[in-house]
């Protein structure tokens, strides 16, 4: 369905809509109302990390889904969403993510003696390369221990690539133009000649 | 308003208790014979202004995420619903309001809404037929009771509602799941044509596309889908099935029918003397007002568990058990679909890209026909009955990439390419599975609520266990990878697919309605919604529910002219 389809159909259907009035205790969201708006908003200032956390979880969040030839998560306001959905959570959900934030300028001092936010770009991902794949210290003859960094991690980046991908940036990084019509469901537009699995004596996952 | 025309003032012909999927052909069905009908609905309107399919999520406060928001509080078992979001949860009742119990140990997720239309607002319209392996099925097994109807009985019905409503799907020849009377059908991704194929050939086994209740053209006066992928929260162009925008809104045009919101109905009022219900009571939600109407027959579509209260809240002097309980069966025989068990993987041999947000989304998936103890096949040694599986397969952004950085980026938008299926399987009705009214609990208007006891049994788990081997085992056959496969059966309630509890027989000891749907204990009161089920089959409920109600009506129609009511 392209865009003169769509006007036509909501036309079709318009006559219906029109003679239904809104009760007064719906919920009907305002024209334009649009949440995002107010993350931008120059004053901003976080409701529940502390400035440190904030700054923290700024570069962490720009580190995993950086600027490139799309906006990164620090112009999406990852942490401003963040901060804002953290502050309406459970207290054990806060803690974990602040622990896990902690983690970073913990690990971050240890090895390289500043948090992670003053981190160099090259001591940035060399720590970030540590932490950001499943790793395990295996000692002669004693069990494999997990390594709590990729833990902290995994939650870390969970949170920021929800946020991310929710923001109007990561709308649009995964094609969304902003109009209601979608377009005709295409399918498989494969012939049956085409297709291995329509044939005897194809093997298991042959196309 | 003049006094002849206050609804209060006046006796109809029909009381339509509830205005969804069964209570909107209730209401058509008789005023467009010309019966005067009135529908009470115990929720407020609904208007279009409210959908919000096409509000990206951003927009909300918090983008639907994570279990935030205040509105969560009032609606804990709501939120279980996949439905219930952060867009539309005003749909849906307010827990606190509407409360019920369970025993301990035994917890039953009851997702409902309270407003003009039901779930139909935001249905899964899934729709499929019953077969003969359900109507008869404890001819079939030896298990429970068969229907006192057969599949001939309720074909035309079927005919009826589907030509109306408008079910896009594709025909399969499959003796368990019969075909009916489709729009075109909805095309399906490269690999569930692959999946499909490979299921016939290697297994026997019937995919199809998902037969759903959204019109793939112009239909009786509605556009067809757009393609936006979110009916959950509501359809400019109506081309899901929807009761306030199609069924209602003829039955309103009639001029024949009268619609009265906020009105939560307690009990039905009977004439000791003639053993007829002269109307019901109901409380204004908004006033708490306590107000009769009178009808010359009552019809329950409150949805199974809501009908069935009101019949228990209708005891009286002649009827101490309950109205229609004179079997004792009332309330017995509780059913949901078992959910919970599948599997998914990859399709690592199909590499399209995601389509993008802009672009079409199906809100519909494939359906895999039942394929266990069917006629043909043979019966499983550990369960009776069977399961369909409800999935899809296709590629999707990937923010579980691993990693981190532009690589991370890029991994996201290359995607990856899924497959899933997810089993319902039958629930057996037992008459342990049951609903009674709480003597110590009441809701927000005063009305006494339930209390709902239930479990799946061994039946259901063994299913379940089978249902995801043979998951893993399709999926595998497909060439996935990184199979994982669930075995667990979901808490009652988690299919919303109740049913039974006033079921339906021809013997007035064995069942609490005829196959009509009436009262055996009372000949003006109906039970027409998922109340009167016997059996659940696997298939999702409301196509039958509908096709009950129409044939129903049709015979109550019929004693209107024949001067019998």
């Amino acid at each position: 369905m392209n865009r003169r389809e769509l006007l036509r159909n909501s036309l079709l259907t318009f006559g219906a809509a029109a003679t239904v009035s809104v009760p007064v205790e719906a919920l009907v969201f305002a024209s334009g109302e649009d949440a995002s708006r107010d993350l931008a908003r120059p004053n901003w200032k976080p409701a529940f990390l502390s400035a440190n956390q904030n700054e923290t979880l700024i570069m962490l969040s720009e580190t995993i889904i950086p600027a490139t030839d799309t906006p990164g998560a620090k112009e999406a306001l990852v942490n401003r969403f963040l901060d804002l959905i953290l502050s309406a959570l459970p207290a054990t959900t806060q803690q974990e993510f602040l622990e896990s934030l902690a983690w970073f300028d913990t690990g971050s001092m240890a090895r390289y003696k500043v948090p992670f936010a003053s981190l160099s770009d090259g001591d940035r991902e060399d720590f970030m390369n540590l932490v950001a794949w499943p790793h395990t210290h295996v000692m002669w003859q004693q069990s494999e221990a997990g390594f709590p960094g990729f833990e902290h991690f995994s939650r870390l980046k969970r949170w920021i690539a929800a946020a991310y991908y929710s923001s109007p940036a990561g709308f649009k990084e995964q094609g969304w133009d902003g109009w209601p019509a979608r377009g005709a469901l295409r399918g498989c537009e494969h012939q049956p000649e085409e297709r291995q699995s329509d044939k005897q004596g194809a093997k298991p996952g042959e196309i | 308003m003049r006094f002849e025309d206050d609804p209060l003032t006046r006796s109809y012909d029909a009381i339509v208790v509830g205005s969804g999927a069964t209570g909107g052909w209730a209401a058509k069905r008789l005023s467009e014979a010309g019966l005067e009908v009135v529908v009470l609905e115990a929720g407020r309107n609904v208007s279009p202004k409210e959908f919000t399919e096409h509000k990206p999520a951003f927009q909300l406060k918090y983008r639907d995420m994570a279990g935030a928001g205040d509105w969560r509080k009032s609606r804990p078992i709501q939120t279980q619903c996949y439905a219930c979001t952060e867009y539309n949860y005003d749909w849906f009742v307010d827990d606190t309001q509407n409360p019920y119990s369970t025993p301990a140990g035994k917890p039953f997720s009851w997702q409902r809404l309270r407003i003009v239309g039901g779930r139909t607002l935001c249905w899964g319209r899934q729709s499929y037929r019953l077969s003969d392996l359900d109507f008869k099925a404890a001819s079939h097994d030896g298990y429970g009771h068969d229907w006192p109807i057969s599949y001939a009985d309720l074909a035309p019905f079927y005919d009826i509602v589907e030509d109306y409503v408008g079910i896009s799907g594709s025909a399969e020849g499959n003796d368990a799941l019969p075909d009916g009377r489709f729009l075109p059908a909805m095309k399906m991704t490269c690999g569930e044509v692959h999946f499909r194929n490979t299921m016939a050939k290697n297994f026997g086994r019937t995919v199809t596309i998902g037969r759903s209740a959204i019109i793939t053209q112009v239909h009786n006066g509605r556009a067809a889908c757009h393609n936006c992928g979110a009916c959950e929260r509501g359809c400019i162009s109506y081309s899901y099935f929807s009761s306030p925008f199609t069924t209602l809104k003829d039955a309103l045009d009639t001029g024949k029918c009268t619609l009265l919101t906020n009105a939560v109905v307690a009990h039905v009022e009977m004439d000791s003397s003639t053993n007829r219900a002269t109307g019901v009571t109901y409380v204004d939600g908004k006033t708490r007002q306590t107000k009769t109407i009178r009808a010359k027959t009552v019809i329950l579509c409150a949805q199974a568990l809501e009908s069935t209260r009101i019949l228990l809240n209708s005891a009286n002097g002649r009827h101490r058990a309950g109205l229609g309980n004179s079997s004792g069966l009332l309330g017995r025989g509780l059913m949901d679909h078992s959910v919970g068990a599948g599997a998914s993987g990859e399709l690592p041999q199909f590499t399209d890209a995601p389509d993008p947000l802009s672009g079409p989304h199906r809100a519909n998936g494939i359906y895999i026909v039942r394929f266990r103890n069917t006629k043909q096949g043979s019966r499983h040694a550990n369960f009776i009955r069977g399961y369909g599986f409800q999935g899809s397969a296709g590629a999707v952004f990937n923010q579980e990439a691993g990693g981190f950085g532009a690589a991370y980026k890029k991994a996201v938008k290359t995607g990856i390419y899924r497959i899933s299926v997810g089993a319902f399987g039958e629930s057996l009705a037992r008459d342990d599975n049951f609903v009674s009214i709480d003597p110590k609990l009441k809701d927000a208007w005063g009305i006494p609520a339930l209390h709902i006891s239930m479990t799946h049994g061994e039946n259901e788990r063994a299913m379940h266990e089978d249902a995801a081997e043979s998951g893993a085992e399709m999926l595998e056959a497909a060439g996935a990878r990184n199979i994982e496969i669930r075995s667990a059966v979901s808490e009652p309630g988690m299919a919303i697919h109740e049913l039974g509890t006033a079921r339906m027989g021809s013997d007035a000891r064995t069942a609490v309605t005829d196959s009509f749907c009436q009262l055996h204990d009372v000949n003006n009161v109906f039970a027409m919604d998922g109340a009167c089920f016997v059996s659940s089959g696997c298939q999702n409920p409301t196509l039958t529910m509908m096709a009950i109600t129409v044939r129903a009506c049709d015979r109550l129609i019929d004693r209107f002219k024949k001067h019998e009511i």
